[in-house]
């Protein structure tokens, strides 16, 4: 049995139920055929990393090993069969009781996988468009092989089935992202009595993980777990055929904004008057000599990880890699070796990490946890018509002094936090904050000209200019800082 | 077990391939992930894109105006054929037929 | 790197001679396939080739790139069964010719009928299809099911399908004829647009290309291979064609194992479905505008909300496996509608060296082997085939446009 580099806490041990995180119940689920103890609700990718279990896949052109990475939803390589749904990601799924997951493209015993000397025979790469093009006969037996060695997950069992169900819901204001920003626009709104909505495609369970926010404050109950796809254009709006450039990005002419849940209806639909962009960053790839080895991990995710289960690592099993804002938490943490990238030679280990060589010494190790500067997830953002700029690390959300990035006709759609370049979850809390405050102002100030009889008196004026001159005065998008 | 730096896991695209990439002339993200397949696996570039950026930047040293994210499209989350049927259909039109007139045999 | 035959996929600075032969305005697969086919048979004349490819983006931006790499023979009319039965044949043997991995495979093409209408329709096919020597047979439900277990054929009539159609990975396609094209002497500019067209006088002949960078190229003869983009630089000629641009959305999902060998049609909902090597599901749909909607003149892309519940709901009436996949990405192409069904092709009304290759209403990439075969011969050789008539640019003019196909799908 391979070694463990992860175990529950230890209070655990002594089989006190009670003392788990959150309380949850010991059950048992099934990997590639084996039992692996687990608790219910913790992070499925938890119950794995604790059974030993670092190999989800093999990939696709080189047939090494892979395993989680990110361990938060972002990557693609902790995919895994789970009760017959294939291409799930470990990593958002929760451990329960009786699941049966298997791992995807490759065989059961590794021994005996043959295409496992791909990796060593294509020592100087394989180039795919140009491998085995003559003659005709192989590259027809090439075609024929590759085809099923490719893809990654089979059908579906006839038996799974999906939640449907479909719920629109217009809003004063949509909050995409439940980290320190978007908690802090919700904190907003709430006080301000408008409707609105916050969503976030983590479950509770990884909400409650404060990271490196020491003063973390709670996940707003109202947080309702939705994966937010898509920003489109309305169809009922005739489409606007202006044409930039070949691919102009998709500008919403009245953003309709839709999203999958796991509960409720499956699809949800939004149409707001704003839309707050808090979609934070990501830890993205250092490309480093095998990189890609199962416990080569994110150093944010395993500090999310850990914390988010009650994980506790042996000894010496992690080295961290980077100097990115999470490198020194986690290595503080954890009491870690932090390594620079430039000194790293390679990542040891054939089908999982067994240690990383430096260019002064060679540390064994279970997880290379990468720690680069986070990158911002701008897609969402970017989709909906927002400019970014790369700043470094990733492509950051432009926007102006007041937090507008984009707008779709009669929707306003703003961004605040990591997601405009990384700032840390204390600064992006008070981003959110400020960036709703103007949202705040924007609603009342529209109300107050819809409704006529309501004018806003001479001292509500005042107040409304007070807070104009206090947003404008405490500018701070962060632009200087980079 | 062949040493090798990816950029892309999904793709297997290592930093030889898009050493190879700029060999052939090419210089945009769009035209490099085309070529390399990079970002066009499971996570379409979340892992990915910007670490590309970062080797163009400071590798190919790659100015400013190259550096644009490829275009990020629906779906960014998993969301379910079964779960899209949900949508309400529009019109009739959904359901009319979509053949042109036949021609006259 | 393992070492492969030098690629050349155009450069943004590629050198430009003052005046070529012929430009060809368009880097896709039509016209990259016209420019090697030229260039081809001038070496084999001992000429020296003096062609220039101008092409505003990077490869594949356009409908090129787009596509879902459908590659049939079952059409409605004969000439264009036969047209595609030449371009099947090409692309068997092309990746070899290209020297470049095409991921070419003939998994067959399974037709759906699900009402009268539909079979007639097939049964039409069938026949003329043997008439002209193509393998397509006539199935019942039953046996279409044989051959995609996974499909819900309660409501099917009757199928057709055909062993040799097939699928393809578009994009090396394009990379492959850029590729031999260079070889052979073609210039392949890139992120260069032509911003204006001039026709030079009698004395100089020819045309002057105005450039998005600021120069310009004159030309003996042009070749607008703009598809979907060439109503413009159409009309800053005053030619006035009445072929227009079309969105068209698609979607690939989640890589899967491979399950299923046809590329499968619906024809009462125009929805196409086949898996790519890479074990995607690539799908998509008829959508009709409502009604009134103008022909647009612009091209349009982006993507919508609408398609992925359209799709899904016709999608798992035939493939309800599906139920629990995902899509992976949706995106859109332009199809270049012709308005009665055939391509636009040669010389243009008005403009005798001013050539189109237009028009090819959503199946100009499987055609494209075959047209810049006999494209490319006939601007080298000026021997046209006979099919050129009936594609003639100057056919809507003059009265002589019928529609004579209605096998289009998605």
């Amino acid at each position: 049995m391979a070694r463990i580099p992860l175990r529950r806490h230890a209070r655990d041990e002594t089989g006190q139920a009670e003392a788990t995180p959150g309380g949850r119940a010991r059950a048992e689920l099934r990997f590639d055929g084996e039992t692996v103890p687990c608790r219910e609700g913790e992070s499925l990718v938890s119950a794995l990393l604790c059974a030993g279990q670092m190999m989800t896949s093999r990939s696709a052109k080189y047939r090494r090993a892979r395993g989680p990475y990110c361990l938060r939803g972002d990557c693609g390589t902790c995919l895994v069969r789970i009760d017959g749904r294939p291409n799930q990601k470990a990593c958002m799924q929760r451990a329960r009781a009786g699941q049966q997951v298997a791992s995807q493209n490759k065989q059961r015993a590794d021994a005996l996988d043959p295409t496992r000397l791909v990796d060593a025979a294509f020592k100087q790469g394989m180039d795919h468009h140009h491998f085995m093009v003559k003659p005709r006969v192989l590259n027809q037996v090439m075609q024929t092989v590759a085809r099923e060695l490719t893809g990654f997950g089979h059908l579906p069992d006839a038996e799974a089935s999906a939640p449907v169900g479909h719920e629109h819901r217009d809003l004063d204001l949509l909050i995409v992202g439940a980290g320190p920003a978007g908690r802090a626009a919700a904190a907003r709104a709430e006080a301000e009595g408008i409707t609105y909505a916050i969503v976030d495609r983590r479950d509770a369970g990884a909400l409650a993980s404060p990271g490196l926010w020491v003063a973390a404050q709670r996940a707003p109950a109202n947080v309702e777990r939705v994966g937010i796809f898509a920003a489109y254009r309305d169809e009922a709006a005739p489409t606007q055929a202006t044409e930039a450039e070949l691919d102009a990005p998709h500008r919403a002419v009245r953003g309709v904004w839709a999203g999958h849940a796991d509960e409720g209806p499956a699809l949800r639909t939004y149409a707001a008057k704003h839309v707050l962009v808090a979609t934070g960053a990501r830890d993205s790839m250092l490309p480093l000599p095998n990189n890609d080895r199962p416990g080569v991990v994110a150093a944010r995710g395993l500090l999310e990880l850990i914390e988010r289960d009650g994980l506790v690592c042996k000894e010496d099993s992690i080295v961290v890699v980077g100097d990115g804002a999470y490198a020194h938490a986690l290595a503080d943490r954890l009491r870690a070796v932090r390594v620079d990238p430039d000194d790293v030679v390679r990542i040891v280990g054939r089908d999982r990490v067994k240690g990383i060589e430096t260019k002064d010494r060679k540390l064994s190790c279970d997880f290379v946890a990468m720690a680069g500067q986070p990158a911002p997830s701008h897609e969402l953002a970017v989709m909906a018509g927002a400019q970014s700029k790369f700043d470094g690390a990733g492509f950051a959300i432009v926007r102006d002094d007041l937090g507008v990035c984009a707008r779709a006709g009669g929707t306003t759609i703003w961004a605040a936090g990591d997601v405009c370049g990384y700032m840390g979850p204390q600064p992006a809390f008070e981003d959110g904050r400020r960036v709703a405050e103007t949202i705040m102002q924007r609603l009342r100030e529209a109300s107050h000209a819809g409704h006529p009889a309501q004018l806003a008196d001479p001292g509500d004026t005042q107040r409304l200019a007070a807070a104009d001159t206090n947003t404008n005065t405490n500018t701070n998008t962060n632009e200087d800082e980079r | 077990m062949t040493d090798r730096s990816f950029v892309c896991r999904c793709e297997d695209v290592t930093l030889g391939e898009l050493e190879h990439a700029r060999a052939l002339g090419l210089e945009r993200i769009e035209e490099i992930k085309r070529y390399t397949g990079l970002g066009t696996g499971p996570c379409q570039g979340k892992e990915c894109l910007a670490t590309l950026a970062r080797w163009m930047h400071a590798k190919a040293k790659a100015p400013g105006e190259l550096l644009t994210p490829f275009t990020p499209r629906p779906p960014l989350e998993p969301v379910t054929f079964a779960a899209l049927a949900s949508l309400p259909a529009h019109d009739e039109a959904d359901q009319a037929s979509a053949s042109a007139p036949e021609e006259d045999a | 790197m393992s070492a492969g035959p030098k690629a050349d996929l155009g450069r943004a600075d590629a050198p430009l001679p003052a005046r070529a032969e012929l430009v060809i305005i368009g880097g896709g697969v039509m016209g990259l396939s016209t420019a090697y086919q030229v260039a081809k048979l001038q070496r084999a004349a001992g000429k020296t080739p003096s062609v220039v490819v101008i092409e505003r983006s990077y490869l594949v931006a356009g409908a090129s790139g787009r596509n879902g790499g459908g590659v049939r023979m079952q059409w409605a009319d004969a000439q264009n069964v036969e047209l595609m039965m030449r371009s099947i044949e090409i692309c068997r043997g092309l990746a070899q010719e290209l020297d470049i991995n095409l991921w070419f495979r003939q998994g067959g093409y399974l037709f759906l009928a699900r009402d009268e209408h539909g079979e007639t329709r097939l049964r039409r096919n069938v026949d003329l299809h043997q008439s002209v020597g193509a393998p397509t047979r006539l199935l019942s439900a039953r046996e279409a099911l044989d051959i995609v277990p996974e499909l819900d054929t309660s409501a099917v009539r009757m199928a057709s399908y055909n062993p040799d159609d097939g699928v393809v990975f578009p994009w090396p396609f394009v990379w492959g004829y850029a590729g031999r094209a260079r070889q052979l002497g073609v210039t392949l500019r890139t992120h260069t647009a032509v911003t204006r067209a001039e026709r030079l006088d009698e004395v100089a002949e020819g045309y002057r290309l105005h450039l998005s960078t600021g120069e310009s190229i004159e030309a003996d003869r042009v070749l607008n291979a703009t598809g979907a983009w060439s109503i413009e630089l159409n009309r800053q000629l005053g030619i006035d064609l009445p072929n227009h641009p079309h969105r068209h959305e698609i979607l690939s999902s989640e890589p899967l194992k491979p399950f299923f060998d046809p590329l499968v049609v619906d024809l009462s909902s125009g929805l196409y479905f086949s898996q790519s090597t890479r074990g995607e599901i690539v799908t998509g749909i008829t959508m009709r505008d409502p009604p009134g909607t103008p022909p647009a003149d612009r091209v349009e892309l982006g993507s919508s909300l609408k398609f992925l519940g359209h799709i899904a709901r016709h999608l798992l009436a035939v493939l309800p496996i599906a139920a629990t996949l995902t899509p992976l990405r949706q995106w859109s192409g332009p199809y270049d509608i012709s308005p009665d069904g055939d391509p636009i092709v040669g010389p243009s009304p008005g403009h005798p060296n001013f050539w189109q290759a237009c028009g090819f209403t959503g199946h100009g990439f499987m055609m494209a082997p075959v047209v810049g075969e006999l494209l490319g011969k006939w601007m080298a050789s000026d021997d046209p085939h006979p099919v050129f008539e009936r594609w003639d640019a100057k056919r809507f003019a003059e009265g002589r446009s019928t529609a004579r196909e209605d096998m289009i799908i998605g």
